[in-house]
Formats: C-alpha cells, structure tokens, sequence
C-alpha cells in the first residue's frame, strides 16, 4: 500500500506526466512565473562568470569551488523563491486553481507534481552548478592533505579534505527545501507577492538574523556560536572546508544532518501544505473568509 | 442519474444553502435560477466536490461526492462562475494539459482535443494563444476542457454571463447539443431570458431554498386552479373587457400592449370551457381565446418574494 501510495505520487502522477509531457510553455503555468526560465540562466551568469578565473588558476586557490558554492548558495536564496511563489497563490488569483482542483488528482499529486515541475525548470542550474564545481575541483591540485601538513601551521591535525559532492548535496537539498518553503507560503497565501515576500522574510531570518543574533549571545568559538552559522545553508558550505577538525564544537549539525534535516523539512512543508488545499476554501490560514469570498 | 437531498451549507453559522433537493436523469438540461446571493454557486461547488456539505448528499449514478471524491471528478465537467486560463500557452497545449491529467490514453488525446475542439467550434483557433481568444470563445474553451474525459455530469455557473447574444446563442446551441449527447447538464444563471427555449427542467431558488423544481412544461403551463387567459376582439375590446370585470371568477382581467384582452380564471378546463360558452351566449364578438403562455420570467416573479440574502 505504501509502494501505490508514492508510487501515486510520482510516477503515477497525471500532473507530472501532463508537466512533463507539455511544453516549456505549460511547465510555466504549473509554477506560475512566466519568466522563470529567463530567470534561471540570469542567475547561472555570475557562477558561469566566477568559474572562469576559478577553473584557468588551477592550484592557485585550494577548494575555491567553495567559493562558488557559497555564491550559488546566496543566488539560489533568491532564485528558488522566484521561480515557485506563484504555484497556487498565482493559479488562486488567476482563478484557474477551481479548474485544477476539479480534476481526479489529490492535493498531494498537485503539489510534488508543481514542486518537481518547477525543479524540471531548475534543471539548467542545478546541471551548471554541478559541472561548473566539478570542473574547477577536477582543475586544482589533488594532494589535499599533504598540503595541509606540509603548511605553515603544521601543528593542526591533517584536515580530511572537503567532498565537493558533500557540498552540491548540501546546495540542492537546500534548492529542495526554500522550493518547498516558497510553494509552502504560495498555497496558504491569496497574493503571490505576499507569498514571495514572506519565503524572503523567512530565508533572511535563518540564514541572516538568528546566525548573527545567536552569535552575539554565545559568542565567538565553540557550541552555540558555531552552531549558529551552520544554521544557514552559506555558513553550512564555509564550514565545509574546516568542520572534520578534530578540535571543533561539540554541536555542529555537519553537512550530511544538514541535507538529511533539510529533505525531511522539504517533505514536511510539502504535506503540510497539501492538507490545507482539501477543499479550496476551507483551511486556507492566514486568509479571512471575506477574502475568501 | 444525479440525486441531490437535502444538501445544507452552513457558512460560520449562515445557511448559504438550506436543504436542496432535486433528481435529474442523463439528456436532462437543468435551468438553475435565482438571484445573486440565492446559493447557486454554492450548491454547483458541493456537487463539484470543491466545497464539503455542512449536511446532506448528492450522488452521481449511485457515487456519493463527499465519500468517493475522486471518483466524481471523473465523470464531471465544471465551468466556475468566474476563472482564469494559463494565459501563456496554445489552446491545444492547453487542452493536452487537461487530456493529461485526465488520464485520457497519449494515443487518444489528439482526437480527443479535435472532437472538442470541433464541438465547440474552436477548431481554428487551435494554436492561438489562449490570452488572444475572446471572452466567449474563453468560454468554449474552458468548456473543451470539460469535455475532454467524456463527463456525465456538466456544472455550468453562469456560463453566459458576460457574454454578447451571439456568443450566448452559440452557448445555448452547444448546451443543447450536450444534452442530446446523454449528459446531465446544470446551468446556473440570474437572468431568465437566457436560460428560455432550452432546458427541459428548471428550478427557482432563493435564499437557499429551492422553491419550485420540475419540468419546464409544468411550471409554464397554467397551473391547474388559475387559468391565464388571452382573449382578442373583433373592433374595440371595451365592451368584453367590462362583461369580463362583471364575472365572479375572473381576476385582473386588463388589456395588454397588443390591444388584447388577459384575465385570469380561477377554476378548471371545464370552467375555461363554461366561460367561453358564455361569451359566444352574450354575443360579443369574439375573435380567438387561448391559453396565455407563460413564460420562466413569470414563473420566477409568482414563486420567488424578491427577497434576497
Ligand atoms: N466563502 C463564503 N463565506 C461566507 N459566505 C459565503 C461564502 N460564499 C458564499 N457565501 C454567501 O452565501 C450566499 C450564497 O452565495 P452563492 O452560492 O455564491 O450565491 P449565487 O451563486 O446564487 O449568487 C451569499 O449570501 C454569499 O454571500
Ligand atoms: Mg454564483
């Protein structure tokens, strides 16, 4: 039973199969933002820009694609959001969601049909950021570990090296999570605007404000000092160069709790937001029933 | 066969809709009149599935809405009073779309989309932009998109509102079309005129109660205890009209705009016929003598109070 019940979700999905199957045209409508496309290859400009020196330098600067991923990371706070806000607070003020809704397809199949659709329009930045890193990792030095201890400050344990694949998986398990977020806000939302606005509220709060507020509580160093920058997904990839030393906190979340706990909060929202939309005008909070109407 | 009973929506303690009751067989075309604010979209969207009853069922060839949900959608087509199509893609991208999610077999879709197509006379239009379509050709579109699993049931809030005669005549002929093809078809609407010649079962409600179902020929016809009446002269009608005010059973006998005279007859066939006996007795010259027909207009004015919500 639990094998049909995903199996409804995914491959069994009809508004998957008619994303899929449509054109760019009608993937567009399933998130809702007509210049999402153009607005993904906008946003691969920079990491496309910042890999050319990166790549050509090789062994000048050890581990720079973290440097990309960090840029990656800031970018795809605002990329992400763009591209989903309006998936059902769009089709709710276009007044086309009673027309989806009326079709033999679950609230659940609706939203990880427009959450993957709209990741299917995210596929260029995902595939850049992937090869771009890989690209600059493949281009630079390899001993790793030597270098460390042949370093100046040799007294430090060898650091394990950082895995590039560590880092991707800590950028597109967090592209999954703020996606979740922005469709989250977008179908318990009436305006697309608000429901962008508040994804943005929400991302500058974990990835800006609590760091910096925690961080001026506890200090510098370790325990909830360091806990605080691994909150954000940018801390999480600056960490990624240093974490593995021995020396370090005592919490840290790392990078492999970091993804895991970001997945898992992509599901939740995703299903917290599907039971909301049962029937289109019941439950949807944060909307009063004269707006409703 | 569609079986509403006693459906009831309680909005935070307003009856929206108060206990509505109707049955309706496959070919029947369902004029759902009444004021705005009278519960008409209401009821349409708690048989659609998008709206849960506060009490009462409908059910569809035995399917109950709120239990078997999925079920339903499958074998109904709803058109909302007022919606909005992806504006960013061609009609057939569109209706490929709907066909898709519909679960219509890859194979079958292309027909699919040209019978639709053809039937709501949109065929030209099948790689225009959506947003470039007029507004009732957006209504036939969005119907297309109805049509495109076969559905039993049709839910039609207000299709012609907004809409220019000509496109409203289109609208009626494609509505009548469906029924002959077997659906059951409900159109809601507020203005009676529209909804004339073209359904064969009407309903009035008001503030959420249903006050008169049945056959359009029932309701239009004159009722069994009060006859309406035409009656025409030869020369001036004066001298009938006054015979007419003189007898005790007639009501509000009253010359119209063509110069002819209508009353209103409390009784039976039988007192119709004794009254026209007594006319040719009293010598008046008396040209024809008919039935008025009435209209829905009529119908709705006698039923309903006007009051609304
Ligand atoms: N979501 C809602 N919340 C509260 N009242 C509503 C809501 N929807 C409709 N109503 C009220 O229910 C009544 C019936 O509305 P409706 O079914 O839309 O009427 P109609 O379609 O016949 O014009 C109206 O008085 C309306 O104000
Ligand atoms: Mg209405």
């Amino acid at each position: 039973m639990v094998g049909s019940k995903w199996s409804k979700l995914f491959r069994g999905n009809p508004i998957l199969a008619a994303g899929a199957g449509g054109s760019t045209r009608v993937k567009r409508s399933m998130t809702g933002t007509k210049s999402s496309s153009l607005l993904v290859w906008l946003a691969c400009a920079p990491i496309i820009i910042l890999s050319i020196p990166l790549i050509n330098a090789a062994g000048m600067a050890r581990q720079s694609w973290v440097v990309l991923l960090m840029l990656a990371a800031v970018v795809q706070q605002f990329l992400v959001p763009a591209v989903f806000y309006s998936a059902v607070a769009g089709e709710r003020e276009r007044g086309s969601w009673d027309l989806l809704r009326v079709a033999p397809v679950t609230t659940h199949q609706v939203l990880v049909g427009k959450l993957l659709i709209g990741l299917r329009v995210l596929l260029p930045w995902i595939i850049i950021n992937a090869v771009v890193v890989l690209l600059c990792v493949l281009s630079q030095d390899n001993q790793r570990v030597s270098y460390y201890s042949s370093y100046s400050y040799s007294s430090l344990p060898p650091y394990e090296s950082p895995s590039p694949f560590l880092g991707l998986g800590i950028l597109f398990s967090n592209t999954l999570a703020v996606a979740a977020l922005t469709i989250f806000f977008s179908s318990r939302m009436k305006r697309p605007f608000s429901a962008l606005m508040s994804t943005y509220v929400i991302l500058i709060l974990i990835n800006v404000i609590v760091p910096l507020m925690a961080s001026i509580v506890a200090g510098p160093g370790p325990g909830l000092g360091r806990l605080s920058i691994q909150i954000g997904v940018v801390g999480q990839l600056m960490e990624l160069q240093s974490y593995r030393s021995p020396e370090y906190s005592p919490i840290f979340i790392g990078g492999e709790l970091f993804m895991v706990l970001s997945v898992l909060a992509a599901v939740l929202l995703a299903g917290w937001a599907a039971t909301t939309l049962d029937f289109a005008d019941r439950n949807v909070k944060f909307i009063t029933k004269k707006e409703a109407k | 066969m569609l079986v509403v009973d006693n459906l009831k929506k309680d909005y935070n303690g307003f009856q929206a809709v108060q206990g509505i009751s109707f049955e309706l067989e496959p070919g029947d075309v369902f004029a759902f009149i009444g004021s705005n604010g009278a519960g008409k979209t209401t009821t349409i969207r708690m048989i659609a599935t998008l709206l849960e009853p506060s009490s009462g069922t409908a059910s569809l060839f035995g399917v109950d809405v709120t239990k078997d949900p999925m079920a339903i959608r499958r074998m109904l087509g709803y058109m909302p009073d007022f919606f909005g199509l992806y504006d960013d893609v061609k009609v057939w991208e569109y209706l490929d779309f709907f066909a898709t999610i519909y679960e219509v077999p890859p194979r079958e879709r292309r027909k699919v989309i040209d019978n639709v197509l053809e039937l709501t006379d949109l065929s030209s239009k099948r790689d225009a932009f959506v947003q470039s379509l007029s507004r009732g050709m957006q209504q036939r579109l969005c119907l297309a998109r109805c049509l495109v699993h076969d559905p039993k049931l049709l839910l039609l809030d207000e299709p012609a509102s907004g809409l220019d005669p000509r496109a409203r005549s289109e609208l009626k002929e494609l509505i009548l079309e469906l029924g002959r093809m077997g659906k059951i078809v409900i159109v809601s609407s507020h203005i009676l005129p529209e909804l004339e010649g073209f359904c064969n079962k009407v309903g009035i409600v008001e503030r959420g109660q249903l006050l008169s179902f049945g056959p359009t020929s029932d309701l239009t016809r004159s009722s069994g205890t009060t006859k309406h009446l035409v009656i025409s002269t030869l020369g001036s009608p004066e001298g009938t009209l006054a015979w007419l005010t003189s007898q005790p059973n007639l009501t509000e006998a009253r010359l119209n705009k063509d110069g002819n005279i209508e009353c209103s007859l409390e009784g039976d066939d039988a007192a119709q016929a004794q009254l026209l006996k007594s006319l040719v007795e009293a010598n008046l010259p008396i040209r024809t003598f008919a039935d008025r027909r009435i209209d829905l207009e009529d119908v709705f004015f006698q039923v309903t109070t006007g009051a609304v919500n």
